[in-house]
């Protein structure tokens, strides 16, 4: 037996290098050279033919275990029962390497026939972790970063990698920004870092900024989060908010391997909103006045309609406009192919998948997402010597197709279930032709007498908004050539390219809904766009031994482009066919003043320039140490601000490597370790350094006569700041790993501090100055907060059981703002007409939290009225309205009293999980939970709109002494009680939520004949269970306001769905 | 060793080189060569009065309508929650940032004009003759003028920025900002060519009306701060015979001049719509004036002879800033709910009740009362009292700023928005329809002020002869007052002129609204200022002189130099409607 230090390179010698030269020109010395080196493995002996089975622990057999003879490059798989067969010397070692499975040796001694049972790795300490260009030993990274396998990733029945991470990634927040199909995630990792970019930069086999929703989770080998600055500094410019690495699925050697994993599920709505009938309406509607005690001059309890009767003897019990969209048992699909195999020489993985779901709101034009993924990824060994990958190529290639349409979910003025919760219960869906009701109808039931604010919202659904659709096509490659001319010595060019198109359209008939809702003509809107970018870069890697020091340096080098392409965008009126199958714009007619109108322009361009280098270093694997130091060039920014510089410094101590703790019958394994780095962000638009004059087609006037004949108009739009440059986030991070009980027991913890410093932000900029203000770095902020990781894996004689929890608790403070420190606000009118801003970015709070009026109840009687002494809001407080409570002390309540009234983000999040796996049955259950925020609810316009309609909630409201000491006093549309937004609106927003169950059985434990590797059926539910007190649909609630750093707030919110599913995992 | 270093140095070489990261905007201009010739300089122009349409973006929000509401001649009624409109009433406001609109694009109108005036002198003769430039110069300077003087008088004291450089200013001298004022007007008549309008474009700003607003700077500053002359920036002054030479020659070489009729100036008697109007078929009877001769005069796009500066819309609004693109006063001021109210458009009728004592005080056979006032109870037997919790209705409309509709069809049962849609080709929408122009100066303002300044009744008994009143003796100050009352009603014009003729006719004119007859939700009511604001009227103008609050956002912007303007304070937020 030899050791298992190789082949002995002298590093410090140019002789490898020299020889290496030898073997690629002079071929005849090629043999003699291998003859040199093979003399050192000693004498070959006698090969025979060695055959068995792999199996795991509970008897299961493995296929694609990689069997080698330890030492050689010989080598072959394991078939889908487990079966090998292998030419071996009879005296030599067979090595057994399975992903997730202890690596195990075995000495053939002439046997014929050797089955192994393989050990799981509970530890996986040798495992490899992906860190930005390149790998890196589990066991040594001082970094704090999560680690996601396909399988834990396709342990969830999802289309979505980011919603199969929630339960798993402490630290990685991810809410959903609506439920509606196809619709993206908030994602920010550690916290809120700006009000600008604040999404963690995603890198996908390499090349940074892909679009991780672009790939199928089956496309998926890998995703590791870079969290603390130091791991992600080798990214510099761009990784202020964390780096997701994505790592597409390669392929293996050994004979091809094809899974099919599919899954069909129903969707239906977790939980359905309740608005008011038609009689309740009228009683609330009625009361509203009756108890304003204002003249009903105009207000009559609707007894003119057209069908009072029948609203009177209940025949019309009125519409329930959310019931009348629901799209029930609303499918969702996914199947994917993934094939891989390949030889020494090449290896290669196919993957095809096709995903669709549709949304369970929104009928008769229920959104919808089809999705198409189609993945070939390969790596060639041109030149191979002396077991060493001398000259390697590669490509990887996603494509992805996607088709979606949707209804309207953004703000109070364009959301369709808004719509549908506040729509008039007194109008019906349908006329008696079984027609959308329309204005007509409206006059005929004398509806439309009523006042125009009265219509059919689902008609506004269909005609104004539903008919459309979207198609992406995303292309993400690379190409890499490596070299190794010495053994650990690597030098890796690769090449990415990018790109996309995307083709839009949209259908609107002329219509007359009601007189508030009319468009004529009607119109077609036609968008579309394609672009490019690319990465070059340009990796030198040597890792080597000093004795008992061990270093890996890494240096690098790349250069980017992005923003190539264009976009082009018309709208024209008079459609010449009907129906959106048409909604073409060479189906229009004419020009229309107003309506007519086309934009085209140029991406945002830019371009990064970048050197890199990292040292890894550790002795005897106990103690690490990593310095890492990027420069950075950004076309973002004016030539002197232009470079950025993010250096930093972890270090590592693995406990359990020293003697006295060696065998000490606690930790098995115990690293601690800190950090401290600095990132970059430089996302903001191009050319702020410049003066830049603008053209507008809103921003011309029209001189003479003729209405329609418009001067371009030419404008200094935007002051420009000469000295706009990087955004720094700087983070400390203390933590540790350790292992107990066997490493059934595992544990993570981190704590960190992350202050954002000079963050790029529009701060704003008095309006005296006359132009739109420009990025500046203004202000800083803070998140800090721990994250903690616990898992327990275990195997009771074939019985496997899991669990695990995490926790991670963040603060986000801003804690300068500017110079001046002047708030940044919402734009009023957010959650109804005419309301005041309701959101603030202030020195002291956190990011986007509510600021508005704090209440204390509602005044009972008018003793508590007189008695009083802290001023009011109202003119004439009467029992039942609200008490606003004067924050200042100062006697009055005035808008100085304004205050915090809740906080968008969640102070801690949980995730937990449980699984069993026993006899080819198993079992899983996930969940995720959010504790300590509030969310902002309005689902009417409470000031204009008094044909809002109300949900059931309203039924509690103030109606008598000791009735509610929340909801005021019905009064019309009572501009202190309703239109000061105060804490009457915002709820907790703690949740708890299951978001899948599993259960499964292997088939092949049953027929282990059969010829599948594996045959699993599995029936799952998502979202069955949600504890929670809010109110609303669902406490998951992303969107706000249109910002990516505001959330919590629903103006009716597209619920995410429950689930029930049925699926298969095949493997042949 | 040496190797690695060298394949180090080849990647380093192939970057780093700093037009990889050089950036060229591909859709903008730099300020570096812009602009570069005469049609960069028509650009510049366009960029500047377009902020005035920005401005009227929200018509409860614009300097116009604050005017309106504020004066006597409006009560600023609406929704029981359109705040602005009551609170412009009362002199509360409504939120802390109320006039952000127009306090935003009024500095982005200067800022633009500030970039003109700094770089249009530099263009050499070849690129712009020199008439062309001392044309688009003189604009930019009368812009400035302009909204200046919308700021002066609004907020009173503010930031005098004169420069495109950033500045952190404090508020300015009311002197200083006159002065800037009057040198720019002084600049723009003297670069102005004096040409008959005629040989101009219509939008464009003229000589003529360089001259008409430095006579409104004049007799503002003057009257309002009790001064005798009107200083200069560079010093010096204007004094008030150079002001009345300068409207003498308006008269008499600018080739505007009163139309024949006084209903020719509002949008009613359109070709469409004046054949279905019944009060102008009555009046065409009464008169004796054939319906064809009392057509509007801006009917089809015509060149009102009358009108001197007015802000000009477009068929392209939409919902953005581009909403100003439309005449939004018209919407936000029509008629309340009405969908039977023809020839006038529904609208949201804010700020548009017209208090009792305006007509009543109207001699009842000035054609003008009923040429601008609609008596609901009378004119529109279909009018739904009480719509869409309407608060502080009046029976009195205004109807020169109302949107006006005509029949599409033979029946009369078919309308659409606006009568422009037919006309000239606007969106058809209930909100964006409306493009009538929007008159800040007509020679009916010019003659009257003449007569002010030179104390000559002959120029009031032009305008009167025009309305068909007889002519008066001799001038008064009282009787000049009445005209302009009632020539110029509505007109936005109505609360300077108030202001500028003293604090105590200011406050007796205001307190007379009070007790006139309202409707809140379509039940009559009394008119009580006080129950908006316990203070009342003279109250509070006298603690506010009756200018408005700046945007309190900007106050916390300014670095301490900016201060709320006198009188204001949070506790006179508007509360709520109360009866």
């Amino acid at each position: 037996m030899y050791e298992s230090t190789p082949i002995d390179f002298n590093l410090f010698s140019q002789k490898p290098f020299f020889m290496m030269k030898i073997i690629f020109f002079k071929k005849k010395i090629y043999g003699i050279l291998l003859l040199l080196l093979t003399v050192n493995l000693g004498i070959m002996a006698q090969n025979i033919t060695v055959k068995g089975k792999v199996t795991d622990q509970m008897g299961n057999t493995l296929p694609a275990v990689s069997i080698i003879v330890y030492g050689t490059t010989q080598g072959t798989i394991s078939d889908i029962d487990g079966n090998y067969t292998i030419e071996a010397p009879a005296d030599g070692t067979l090595q057994y390497n399975f992903i997730g499975y202890s690596t195990q040796q075995v000495s053939v001694n002439n046997r014929q026939v050797i089955d192994v049972v393989l050990e799981e790795d509970l530890m996986r300490l040798d495992e490899v972790v992906v860190v930005g260009y390149g790998v890196q030993k589990k066991k040594l990274v001082t970094g704090a970063n999560i680690s996601i396998g396909a399988e834990e990733l396709q342990r969830q029945s999802s289309t979505k990698a980011l919603e199969s991470m929630q339960s798993i990634s402490p630290g990685v927040n991810i809410v959903q920004a609506s439920g509606m199909p196809g619709e993206d995630f908030k994602v920010n990792i550690r916290g809120l870092g700006t009000v600008g970019q604040s999404a963690p930069l995603y890198v996908i086999d390499g090349v940074a900024g892909g679009d991780i929703n672009s790939l199928n989770p089956s496309d998926i080998e890998s995703i590791d989060v870079l969290k603390d600055a130091a791991s992600a500094a080798i990214y510099g410019s761009r990784a202020a908010n964390g780096v997701i690495l994505v790592k597409t699925k390669g392929g293996q050697k050994g004979r091809i391997t094809v899974s099919y994993d599919a899954f069909y599920g129903v969707q239906n709505v977790a939980k359905m909103a309740e608005p008011l009938n038609a009689k309740q309406f009228i009683e609330i509607y009625n009361e509203e006045w009756k108890t304003s005690g204002k003249p009903m001059a105009e207000i009559t309890d609707f007894t003119t309609l057209k069908h009072w009767n029948q609203i009177q003897n209940g025949e019309f019990k009125g519409t329930n406009w959310l019931k009348e969209i629901e799209n029930k048992n609303a499918p969702y699909q996914n199947h994917a192919i993934n094939i891989s195999g390949g030889s020494d020489q090449s290896t290669f993985a196919l993957g095809f998948s096709y995903s669709s779901q549709e949304g369970v709101f929104g009928a008769p034009v229920e959104p919808h997402n089809d999705q198409y993924t189609f993945r070939i990824n390969s790596d060639h060994v041109i030149l191979e010597k002396n077991d060493m990958e001398v000259i390697k190529v590669g490509q990887t290639l996603n494509y992805r197709f996607r088709e979606r349409s949707g209804v309207a979910i953004g703000g109070m003025y364009y959301n369709d279930i808004r719509n549908m919760l506040a729509g008039n219960p007194l109008v019906p869906v349908y006329n008696k032709n079984g027609d959308l009701f329309m204005y007509d109808d409206l006059v005929e039931y004398k509806i439309a007498a009523i006042s125009p604010r009265l219509y059919n919202p689902i008609a506004q659904m269909v005609l104004d908004r539903g008919s459309n659709e979207t198609l992406n096509y995303n292309l993400n490659s690379t190409a890499y050539l490596q070299i190794q001319p010495v053994k650990d010595l690597v030098f890796k060019s690769s090449y990415g390219y990018r790109m996309f198109a995307n083709a839009y359209r949209n259908y609107q008939p002329q219509f007359h809904i009601s007189n508030d809702v009319q468009l004529n003509p009607g119109r077609i809107n036609q968008n579309g766009g394609s672009g490019y970018s690319w990465t070059l870069e340009n990796t030198l890697n040597y890792s080597f031994d000093l004795d008992e020091h061990g270093f890996d340096v890494l240096v690098g080098q790349s250069v980017e482009k992005w923003g190539y392409g264009s976009q082009l965008n018309a709208t024209n009126a008079n459609p010449t066919f009907d129906g959106f199958k048409y909604a073409y714009l060479d189906n229009t007619d004419g020009i229309t003043a107003g309506v007519t109108r086309t934009s085209g322009g140029p991406h945002d361009r830019g371009a990064l320039a970048s050197y890199f280098g990292r040292i890894n270093y550790n002795f005897n694997e106990k103690y690490l140490l990593t310095l890492i130091m990027r420069a950075d060039g950004s076309s973002n920014f004016a030539p002197d601000n232009r470079w950025g510089y993010f250096p930093s410094v972890a270090a590592g101590w693995i406990l359990t490597e020293e003697d006295f703790l060696a065998n000490n019958g606690v930790f098995d394994f115990m690293k601690i370790r800190a950090s401290w780095g600095q990132n970059g962000n430089q996302a903001i638009e191009p050319g702020q350094y410049l003066d830049l004059i603008g053209f507008d087609d809103q921003q011309n006037y029209r001189f003479g006569p003729d209405r329609s004949n418009m001067q371009l108009g030419g404008f200094p739009d935007k002051l420009a700041n000469q000295n706009v440059g990087w955004e720094t986030s700087e983070q400390l991070d203390l933590g540790f790993d350790a292992y107990f009980l066997r490493s059934r027991f595992q544990l993570v913890f981190d704590y960190y501090v992350k202050t954002t410093k000079d963050w790029l932000m529009k701060a704003p900029v008095a309006d005296i100055q006359g132009a739109e203000a420009p990025d500046i770095n203004a202000g800083d902020v803070e998140n800090k907060g721990f994250e903690l990781g616990l898992r327990w894996n275990d195997n009771l004689g074939g019985f496997r059981y899991g669990a695990y929890f995490n926790i991670t608790k963040n603060e986000n403070e801003v804690t300068r703002m500017g110079d001046d420190s002047t708030p940044i606000q919402s734009n009023p009118s957010v959650i109804s007409q005419g309301t005041d801003p309701v959101w603030r970015v202030e020195t002291g709070y956190p990011i986007g939290y509510f600021y508005k009026y704090k209440t204390a109840g509602i005044f009972q009687n008018a003793k508590q009225i007189d008695e009083w002494e802290h001023g009011f809001l109202q003119s004439a407080p009467q029992p039942g309205d609200v008490i606003f409570v004067d924050t200042n002390g100062d006697g009055i309540v005035t808008p100085e009293d304004k205050t915090m009234i809740g906080n968008p983000h969640p102070d801690v999040r949980i995730g937990f999980g449980i699984n069993f796996d026993y006899k080819g049955f198993d079992f899983a259950v996930s969940g995720k939970g959010a504790f300590g925020h509030q969310i902002m609810q309005s689902y009417r316009s409470f000031a204009d709109n008094e044909y809002h309609n109300y949900t059931t909630d309203i039924l509690g409201r103030w109606t008598g002494e000791g009735t509610s000491n929340r909801l005021p006093r019905m009064t019309a549309g009572n501009t202190a009680n309703r239109q000061n937004v105060s804490d009457i609106y915002v709820e907790d927003g703690d949740y708890i939520r299951i978001q899948e169950i599993t259960l499964g059985y292997d088939f092949k434990k049953l027929f282990p004949r059969m010829p599948l590797g594996q045959a699993r059926l599995y029936v799952a539910g998502r979202n069955l269970i949600t504890i929670t007190d809010y109110s609303g649909m669902d406490p998951e609630v992303g969107y706000g306001d249109e910002r990516s750093f505001v959330q919590g707030i629903d103006l009716g919110f597209y619920p995410a769905p429950k689930i029930y599913l049925i699926g298969v995992n095949l493997k042949f | 060793m040496k190797r690695i270093a060298y394949i180090v140095f080849a990647a380093l070489l192939f970057s780093a080189c700093d037009d990889f990261l050089g950036y060229e905007p591909l859709t903008e201009k730099t300020s570096d060569n812009y602009p570069a010739n005469e049609a960069e300089v028509n650009q510049v122009l366009a960029g500047i009065y377009t902020t005035l349409t920005n401005e009227q973006r929200l018509g409860d929000q614009c300097y116009f309508f604050f005017m309106e509401v504020a004066s006597d001649e409006k009560i600023g009624g609406g929704g029981q929650n359109d705040l602005k409109a009551l609170s412009a009433e009362s002199f509360m406001y409504s939120d802390p940032e109320m006039l952000a609109p127009n306090w935003q694009t009024t500095y982005m109108g200067i800022h633009r004009a500030n970039y003109a005036i700094e770089k249009i002198p530099g263009l050499s003769d070849g690129v712009l003759e020199p008439a062309k430039k001392n044309q688009a110069l003189g604009e930019a300077y009368f812009l400035r003028a302009f909204f200046y003087h919308r700021l002066a008088t609004l907020y009173g004291r503010v930031p005098l920025k004169i420069t495109t450089e950033v500045q952190e200013l404090g508020a300015a001298e009311a002197d200083d900002i006159f002065a800037q004022i009057a040198s720019d007007l002084k600049a723009a008549i003297e670069l102005l060519p004096s040409t008959p309008y005629t040989s101009t474009v219509e939008g464009h700003a003229t000589r003529w009306a360089a001259q008409a607003m430095m006579a409104r700077a004049w007799l503002f500053y003057t009257g309002f701060y009790q001064k005798s002359e009107l200083p200069l920036a560079e010093g010096g002054s204007i004094s008030k015979a150079q002001v009345i030479t300068w409207l003498e020659e308006l008269v008499t070489k600018s080739g505007h001049r009163l139309v024949d009729d006084f209903h020719q100036l509002w949008p009613y008697t359109n070709s469409l719509t004046i054949n279905d109007y019944d009060y102008m078929v009555d009046y065409s009877q009464e008169s004796g004036k054939p319906l064809n001769s009392l057509i509007y005069a801006s009917n089809e796009g015509a060149r009102n002879p009358e009108t001197i500066f007015a802000l000009q819309f477009n068929v392209y609004a939409g919902w953005d800033i581009d909403r100003g693109y439309s005449n939004t006063v018209m919407l936000f001021s029509g008629l309340r709910g009405q969908q039977k109210s023809f020839p006038f458009a529904g609208g949201w009728g804010q700020g548009n009740s017209v208090p009792k004592h305006i007509w009543e005080e109207w001699e009842a056979d000035d054609v003008r009362r009923t040429a601008s006032v609609i008596d609901i109870q009378s004119e529109l037997p279909l009018y739904q009292r009480g719509q869409w919790d309407f608060v502080l209705e009046s029976n009195y409309w205004g109807k020169k700023y109302n949107g006006v509709i005509h029949y599409k069809d033979e029946e009369k049962t078919k309308v659409s928005n606006d009568y422009g849609v037919e006309m000239y080709g606007n969106v058809d929408n209930d909100q964006l329809s409306h493009t009538d122009d929007q008159v800040y100066i007509r020679y009916a303002d010019v003659l009257l002020m003449l007569a002010e300044l030179a104390e000559e009744v002959i120029y009031i008994n032009q305008v009167r002869a025009r309305a068909g009143v007889a002519p008066i003796g001799g001038y008064s100050l009282e009787a000049l007052q009445k005209e302009r009352r009632f020539e110029l009603a509505f007109e936005g014009l109505r609360y300077n002129d108030m202001r500028r003729w003293g604090a105590e006719y200011t406050k007796a004119a205001l307190e007379k609204q009070n007790g006139s007859p309202v409707y809140n939700y379509g039940g009559a009511a009394t008119f009580d200022v006080t129950k908006l604001n316990s203070k009342g009227y003279s109250t509070r103008y006298d603690e506010t002189k009756g200018f408005f609050p700046i945007p309190q956002y900007q106050i916390d912007l300014s670095k301490g130099l900016l201060k709320q303007v006198p009188g204001w304070t949070t506790a006179d937020l508007f509360k709520e409607f109360a009866q």
